[in-house]
């Protein structure tokens, strides 16, 4: 009974326009008085949450970022991707792609990836005459994979809650993300033979371009090869890994010296605006877990899916179509923290791996903010391009079918996501 | 004249919290250099960056929150009429200004009864980290009732029709 008040008090107070993180206080302190429990121990739960020595990396991989975009990184890595599989069908479609991988290696969100690269990636391939909503839908569809190739901050989220190692799930990451850039450049590929999108003819592979642009952005290409490097090895844990994100891109930005006090500032000033919100998110959402779990609500919910189905392969559809369509409606962080200490049970009592699940459910909350029509990514880049949303939509058609095909695949291969552990 | 009391009072958070990140990065990278090159070790590392990053964390929020970039979802309430959508602004505020009050309060009370207490491994006081949701709460409190009066403020200058 005071976990469904709270839960609709929750939905209540965000439906009247009430920030995110402090909607969440405020159904967690309703939950706590309701339960005749000490309203101070919400200061104590909001610390333990918001100061976990797990999530202290978020802010180094968010600054790290923001350091990248500032200092040369973004547009040495486009160049070289351009240089690299601009000759491909689908040119800067694919060279979209590529550089999200690369980007991807080094910034630990789509966020950053969408602000720094997709910039640059849409104004490219309009200039050169690309369908422009092809060069949307492209961004948008390559961004999801900014969160699932490590550094994460969504998988260091996600390893908090379900008590997992962040290193592991960063491992887990790496071939899932590159499956999911191959079927968008196979995606790219047939709408470019299609003939339907405007594309204009590849230019000749040069070699000597490539090098030109690999020399140019060496030190920005070595990035994500030393980080990658770092945590599969595991000289360093997800936390030094974030350190050193931040040493090297400040480094690499004096060396290309593009990066000014006022930028340095700038990279700063944003890093706090956008973690704080992100960690009184954490903060608040962990007292509201908490008050589930001391009202074995988690237990209950379990008790409840097991009386439904035995089935893992109807389980699994079932938490699937469920997490995209509250990824339609809700801020992935927020379902994160709500839904991981629900589902944790769960998926448990079904023998489904924490790691694997965390993958999935990471994946699919980024297509439900794609999904139309009402993903927030979809309005986002309706924002950010000055393009009707129908439009927008339209055109991302094209890639949603393919990045479903890949969830089902992560879905029900384990192998994928697991072979790196 | 309270605006920029808290303007200024968020921008000086805002260093502070910078000041925060900063340090805890060249702490800590001087201790990962300390432990691979040199197999030392700072015993106080994870106790200071925490103790760092609460005064990174709350005092960032006052200042994420005095430049509106929370998130919320205002897509219904935008719908609404505008004086039915003033009203509604005046009462969010208002509410979370007596929240932040009581969060600032039980923090309060909370450090009290942690006062004698220090940290196991590194003998930091307790209090330290909890004063900053104390500090925080406190002006969101005052934030967030300065813009329930400018609501109203904004309502009685002829804001009420349709």
């Amino acid at each position: 009974m005071i976990a469904t008040i709270m839960i609709i008090g929750f939905l209540f107070l965000l439906f009247f326009g009430f920030p995110i993180s402090i909607s969440m206080g405020i159904a967690s302190a309703a939950g706590l008085f309701l339960g005749g429990y000490d309203l101070s121990t919400l200061p104590l739960i909001l610390q333990k949450g918001a100061n976990n020595y797990t999530l202290i990396a978020i802010p180094f991989f968010v600054l790290g970022a923001n350091l990248m975009n500032t200092g040369g990184i973004t547009a040495r890595i486009f160049d070289f991707c351009d240089s690299l599989v601009g000759w491909m069908h689908g040119g800067l479609a694919q060279v979209n792609v590529v550089s999200s991988i690369i980007f991807a290696g080094i910034s630990g969100t789509a966020n950053a990836d969408a602000a720094g690269l997709g910039a640059v990636e849409i104004r490219a391939m309009k200039e050169k005459g690309y369908d422009e909503g092809w060069a949307v839908a492209i961004t948008l569809a390559s961004s999801v994979v900014g969160p699932i190739i490590p550094p994460s901050v969504a998988f260091i989220v996600y390893a908090m809650f379900a008590e997992v190692s962040v290193a592991d799930m960063f491992k887990a990451g790496i071939v899932p993300g590159l499956m999911i850039a191959l079927v968008l450049m196979i995606t790219n590929y047939i709408m470019a033979k299609s003939g339907k999108y405007a594309c204009p003819e590849p230019e000749p592979f040069q070699a000597k371009r490539v090098w030109h642009t690999f020399r140019d952005g060496f030190w920005a290409l070595l990035a994500p090869g030393l980080l990658l490097g770092g945590i599969m090895s595991g000289i360093v844990t997800a936390t030094e890994t974030g350190i050193i994100v931040v040493v090297y891109s400040l480094l690499v930005g004096i060396i290309y010296k593009e990066i000014s006090l006022e930028g340095l500032w700038k990279a700063l000033y944003d890093t706090i605006i956008s973690t704080a919100v992100i960690l009184l998110m954490v903060g608040f959402g962990y007292a509201i877990g908490y008050v589930l779990t001391i009202e074995r609500i988690p237990q209950a919910l379990c008790a409840m899916v097991i009386g439904l189905t035995d089935s893992k392969f109807i389980l699994l559809i079932i938490l699937n179509v469920f997490l995209l369509i509250l990824g339609c409606f809700m801020d992935n962080n927020t379902i994160r923290v709500i839904m991981i200490p629900l589902l944790l049970p769960i998926i448990d009592a079904f023998g489904i791996d924490r790691v694997q699940f965390g993958v999935i459910m990471t994946f699919n909350l980024l297509i439900g903010m794609c999904t139309p029509p009402v993903g927030v990514g979809l309005m986002i880049m309706s924002n950010v391009a000055s393009m009707k949303i129908e439009k927008v939509i339209k055109s991302f058609i094209p890639f949603f079918i393919p990045l479903v095909i890949s969830l089902i695949l992560l879905t029900y291969i384990p192998s994928i996501s697991l072979c790196l552990l | 004249m309270v605006d920029k009391i808290l303007k200024r009072v968020t921008d000086l958070f805002a260093l502070i919290s910078i000041f925060s990140l900063i340090v805890v990065i060249l702490v800590n990278f001087y201790e990962i250099i300390n432990r691979y090159f040199f197999s030392k070790s700072l015993f106080w590392i994870q106790d200071f960056t925490q103790l760092c990053m609460m005064w990174f964390i709350f005092l960032g929020v006052t200042k994420m929150t005095y430049e509106n970039q929370d998130i919320l979802i205002d897509i219904f309430v935008s719908k609404m009429p505008r004086t039915i959508r003033r009203i509604i602004k005046t009462i969010v505020n208002v509410i979370i200004a007596l929240f932040s009050a009581l969060m600032s309060y039980e923090a309060y009370r909370f450090m009290l009864s942690n006062w004698t207490k220090d940290m196991m491994t590194s003998g930091i006081p307790t209090r330290y980290y909890i004063v900053t949701m104390i500090i925080c709460f406190t002006v969101l409190c005052l934030m967030y009732f300065n813009k329930a009066y400018r609501e109203l403020k904004k309502f009685n200058k002829g804001g009420a029709e349709i």
